[in-house]
């Protein structure tokens, strides 16, 4: 039977294509994730290791600082060398006019442990003015070898100098203290006397054990400290360090699943499909004696050897994708090869594979020994789903739908902060789809028979063709339309609920503060300094400036003698600088300021107050806005009235959508103004960073969903093709007929469309609820929800359905016109 | 063979060849399958005329080349040298796309079985030829056919719900709704019992004296090619004979003689 098995496999190989190749995608995509997340481990293993290596013991204590008498007890206990007592101080480096953060260390003391840091470049430090500095401070500064540079003392506030002797290795340190230079232990003392210590490295006997060492030091040091051994201590810093990692993986995992379920969709289909055309030849096997558990058996055994090949190669595949991209991306990555996060990968396609083959092979069962003779036509299937499919999806859907939306109360009712509404929501979501997975069976051929009635009667005849061959096989069609709907459900579920938090965001950002860019000069002292009209109208110029507005400031005071700084403004070009209306209201008899200043100047909403100086005096009616930041905002009129000169002070800018802020801060930056530093402020560039990670975010998953995508598209063309074997004969009377090698293409290429717009239209309509549902569950009442749709997404996802349809016909369109149209109708008899 | 001998009188006379509708030659046509010692020539140079509305059989052993022959001319394969006229219309060297329009608009096709589009209705089956082209349906040439084949009730049937004979019945209207100038048909017969293939073969006889379409059909039976005006021997890639008054006596006395079936 194994034998019989296998010789049906090489024949048939061809037929497994679309099973090896979802198999082969979704392990793969299971094994790369895996690794990435050993290769991830094993980085943070090599970069706190090394920080400590050569070292037996690691003292640490919670607090960070260590007392000497721990020390010296430490230093007396039986077996032990030496105590390093590793200290840091913080302080900032001077290069040029730019001033960075640089915590120094002394060189270790340990022996094995400086052998274990070797340098890049140079030599350590041996005499007083002598530094060493890590690879990374040498990169950010630009320094090298020989030159000289100035550190000042956070603590001390004193100012030392030092020539770079030598370049260290990054991360070396312990914990998260890294260090960025090291000195002499001397030279240590000189520049930071009271340095703490952020932990000791000891050095042992080689004759004592480190492990038991370390218990005994414990004991007699005091419950303040903790003592590891090296292996101890990196297992816990990896443990700790690694939380974030683990939620990533897990995400990146479920994304992995998500692609093993499409490509078991894609295998089961394609085992349905490949059995249906065996049928004479499983009928023969029949025929000649074989049981109809013994064909089970043989396909079922068919199916263990494709999903076992693939897997593997699939697996291999993983590693080998992970192994290229630690090359390419982390050159200090280390990758282990760990059989578990192979193996497993590999029982996972396996067992997929298996089960998706289940059904399948009952199908192949049923094949009765008359069939071997009996002349079949291509089947023209009919199954109806059963009640119970229908009846499980309903349920299934209108208890996922009661839980999301149950989510969606408790965000409103309970704080959103908990997540809890959110893990309510996605559980509610996960429900829900499943049902609709379910339902696909009845919901997709209704929409193909939908489509055929409304669309199929008014195409041309290759149209026609198309929506009929469609409909031949509701099964089919259904389970090859599923296996895109979840990938484009989770596409846009993740457009759409990344763009409504884009724009929510954005409203809270533009409510908070309604200025992109806010410009002062200010002098050596800090202070608020006038700028020339000049530079103000150069900044004008630049591109990405939308709209501008010049500030002009005023001191003035209230009849209390409070003191008020006014910022005159033109109302009329303020608005259009300004992202809110706030200013909606303001005249040249109001003053706009934000509710605590009303509250210290003893004014709300509608009270009039009165401004003095120089002698001057108007009342104004006060409007309380959110948005204005601390400014105390009076028409330019106003402001002129009370101190006739005010000068210049700034600019508020608006910048165009597209503008890239750092490109704008850059020309305004050029423009060079003696004894006077620019202060930037505004909410583009926190606006801009948001937007960044949010867009980061999806395109992460983006990247991770194209997986499930590519294997939907491998199950279209696999449907396809198979349906291209099946229809030989017909395929060949279209031709003797008259149908052109373009129309047999064209009436494939759409039928690929069809099935791809069903899963994409689906999924597209899903996504958006789910999107939507998922913000209101993410947000709650804690902000106003913005609803917006990302309709250029949107709409390029259906275009990349239907290229998919189409991409996914060619090879099928191909095999179709290889075969001319008098074998086609030889293969008759 | 009543209806053979009443027929028979209407068409029997051989009518004098002309290039026009319905036309269609073989000139010295050789076709080979393989290279070198391997090749197995199916057709050996035959040269054979058909005139527009006649019924010619074609009929030889299996492997004589009887289908083939039908392939070659109705464009369905290429010939490894000779020419091959419809009309005025030189077949060989055209395009692919160019034989397919001609196979489209000027013949029509009748297959043993399998004939029909299993997820389309008879009707619709009835109506491809001209969906196919773009071209309308002339409604009262469709009602004309299918009264004459007595289908009008099983428009609306799929094939998987028509027998046999109504299969062969509405192969038969497709192959006619787009007034092609040659209907080819092969072995149409052949998955029938003999009550069903009798009104198939009235019907093309039918259609040949009502609409004067040329008729090339491929059997291997004596009763079907008695049907016909004229009768073509086929024997190992040659033609061997021909018998233009057939009758199935007539015509068993010859297939017998080269060693065919009855």
């Amino acid at each position: 039977m194994i034998s019989l098995m296998l010789q049906q496999l090489r024949t048939n190989w061809k037929r497994t294509t679309a099973v090896f190749l979802a198999v082969l995608l979704g392990v793969a995509f299971v094994t790369a994730s895996l690794f990435v997340g050993n290769l991830y481990n094993n980085s943070l293993r090599d970069a706190t290791g090394d920080q400590v290596l050569g070292a037996d013991l690691v003292v640490t204590s919670e607090n960070g600082d260590i007392d000497a008498s721990v020390i010296s007890t430490i230093a007396e206990q039986p077996g032990v060398v030496s105590v390093d007592n590793r200290l840091l101080t913080s302080g900032g480096l001077s290069v040029g006019s730019t001033s960075s953060y640089l915590s120094i260390g002394p060189i270790p003391q340990i022996e094995a442990v400086r052998a274990n840091i070797p340098l890049k470049e140079g030599v350590w430090p041996t005499a007083p003015d002598e530094i060493a500095i890590s690879q990374a401070q040498a990169d950010a500064g630009g320094l090298t070898v020989g030159e000289t540079i100035s550190w000042t003392s956070w603590e001390s506030d004193q100012t030392h100098t030092f020539t770079i002797v030598g370049i260290s290795p990054n991360d070396t340190g312990i914990g998260m203290s890294v260090m960025g230079a090291f000195v002499t232990p001397d030279s240590f003392v000189q520049i930071a006397p009271d340095a703490r210590s952020i932990g000791l490295l000891v050095d042992l006997d080689d004759t004592v054990s480190p492990g038991s060492v370390a218990a005994s030091m414990e004991s007699v040091a005091g419950s303040s400290v903790q003592v590891r051994t090296f292996d101890d201590y990196v297992d816990d810093a990896v443990e700790y360090y690694a939380g974030g990692a683990v939620a990533i993986q897990v995400i990146v995992l479920g994304f992995a699943v998500i692609a093993m379920i499409a490509a078991g969709i894609v295998i089961a289909n394609s085992f349905e499909i490949s059995y249906a055309q065996r049928t004479r030849e499983l009928g023969l096997l029949r025929s000649v004696g074989a049981t109809a558990r013994q064909v089970r058996r043989m396909v079922l055994m068919e199916s263990a050897v494709i999903g076992l090949i693939s897997a593997v190669a699939g697996a291999l595949c993983g590693v080998a994708i992970v192994a290229s991209l630690n090359r390419l991306l982390f050159d200090s990555g280390r990758l282990v090869f760990d059989p578990v996060r192979f193996i497993v990968p590999v029982m996972l396609g396996l067992v997929v594979t298996m089960i998706a083959a289940l059904a399948p092979s009952r199908t192949a069962m049923r094949v009765q020994p008359l069939q071997a003779i009996r002349q079949t036509e291509a089947p023209l299937v009919d199954h109806r789903a059963s009640r119970l499919r229908k009846l499980a999806s309903i349920a299934l859907i209108a208890l996922g739908l009661a839980v999301m939306g149950g989510g969606i109360v408790l965000a409103f009712t309970v704080s959103v902060d908990s997540g809890m509404p959110m893990l309510v929501g996605i559980l509610g979501g996960a429900v829900s789809f499943l049902g609709v997975l379910i339902s696909t069976q009845v919901v997709v051929p209704a929409i193909a028979r939908f489509m055929a009635r409304i669309v199929g009667n008014r195409s041309s005849a290759t149209g026609e063709l198309a929506f009929s061959n469609l409909n031949r096989n509701p099964r089919r069609t259904a389970s090859t339309s599923t296996a895109l709907l979840m990938g484009v459900t989770l596409i846009t579920m993740m457009a759409v609920g990344v763009t409504m938090i884009k724009s929510t965001l954005i409203n809270v950002v533009n409510t908070e503060n309604p200025i992109d860019l806010e410009i002062e000069g200010r002098d050596d002292n800090g202070s608020l300094t006038s700028l020339s009209a000049s530079e103000l109208r150069r900044w004008q110029e630049i591109d990405g400036v939308h709209a501008f507005v010049v500030t002009y400031g005023g001191s003035v005071a209230t009849t209390d003698d409070y003191p008020v700084d006014l910022v005159g403004v033109d109302l009329t070009n303020a608005q259009k600088v300004l992202r809110t209306n706030v200013l909606a209201e303001a005249s040249d008899d109001t003053l706009v300021i934000n509710q605590d200043l009303g509250r210290s100047l003893g004014v709300t909403d509608g009270d009039t107050i009165t401004l003095i100086a120089n002698g001057n005096q108007v009342t104004l009616r006060v409007i309380v806005e959110r948005g204005i930041g601390d400014h105390a905002v009076v028409s330019q009129s106003v402001l002129e009235t009370l101190t006739p000169d005010a000068p210049m002070m700034g600019v508020w800018i608006r910048l165009e959508d597209s503008a890239s802020t750092g490109d704008v801060l850059k020309e305004v930056r050029k423009t060079e103004l003696p004894g006077i530093t620019l202060s930037i402020s505004g909410s583009a560039a926190f606006r801009a960073e948001m937007l960044d990670i949010l867009d980061t975010i999806f395109l992460i998953a983006l990247g991770l969903l194209t997986a499930s995508i590519v294997i939907a598209i491998v199950g279209i063309g696999n449907t396809l093709t198979l349906s291209v074997i099946e229809r030989t004969r017909e395929t060949g009377m279209l031709r003797a007929m008259g149908l052109k090698r373009g129309q047999v293409r064209t009436m494939l290429a759409t039928e690929g469309v069809l099935l791809a717009l069903i899963g994409c239209g689906v999924g597209l309509i899903l996504g958006t609820l789910y999107g939507i549902a998922g913000v209101y569950c993410v947000f709650g009442d804690s902000f106003a929800v913005v609803f917006s749709l990302p309709w250029l997404w949107l709409l390029e996802i259906v275009i990349v359905a239907v290229l998919s349809g189409v991409i996914a016909s060619i090879i099928p369109a191909r095999r179709s016109l290889r075969i001319e149209p008098v074998e086609a109708l030889a293969s008759v008899s | 063979m009543k209806a053979n001998a009443s027929l028979g009188t209407v068409s029997k006379e051989r009518k004098g060849v002309s290039r026009e509708r319905g036309y269609i030659r073989a000139n010295g046509i050789t076709k080979r399958y393989g290279e070198g010692e391997n090749a197995v020539v199916a057709l050996d140079d035959v040269s054979v005329e058909f005139a527009k509305g006649e019924f010619t059989a074609i009929m030889g052993a299996s492997g004589s080349g009887k289908s083939t022959l039908m392939q070659c001319m109705a464009g369905l394969d290429a010939v490894t040298s000779g020419q091959i006229q419809l009309g005025e219309t030189e077949l060989s060297g055209l395009s692919d796309d160019e034989i397919t329009e001609i196979r489209r608009d000027r013949m029509g096709f009748v297959f043993q079985a399998f004939n029909l589009l299993p997820a389309l209705n008879a009707e619709q089956n009835i109506t491809l030829p001209h969906r196919l082209a773009g071209t309308r349906v002339d409604r009262a040439r469709f009602d004309q056919l299918v009264s004459m084949l007595g289908i009008v009730d099983r428009l609306d049937h799929r094939p998987a719900e028509l027998s046999g004979g109504q299969q062969q019945r509405v192969a038969i209207a497709r192959a006619l709704i787009h007034s092609p100038e040659i209907v080819f048909c092969d072995e149409p017969t052949g998955a029938l019992d003999s009550r069903s293939g009798e009104q198939v073969l009235r019907f093309l006889r039918e259609s040949v004296d009502t609409f004067g379409v040329t008729v090339v059909m491929v059997t291997h039976s004596a009763t079907a090619a008695a049907w016909s005006d004229r009768v073509v021997f086929l024997a190992d890639g040659q033609i061997s004979g021909e018998d233009t008054n057939p009758s199935v006596e007539s015509v068993l006395a010859v297939i017998g003689g080269v060693g065919g079936r009855s």
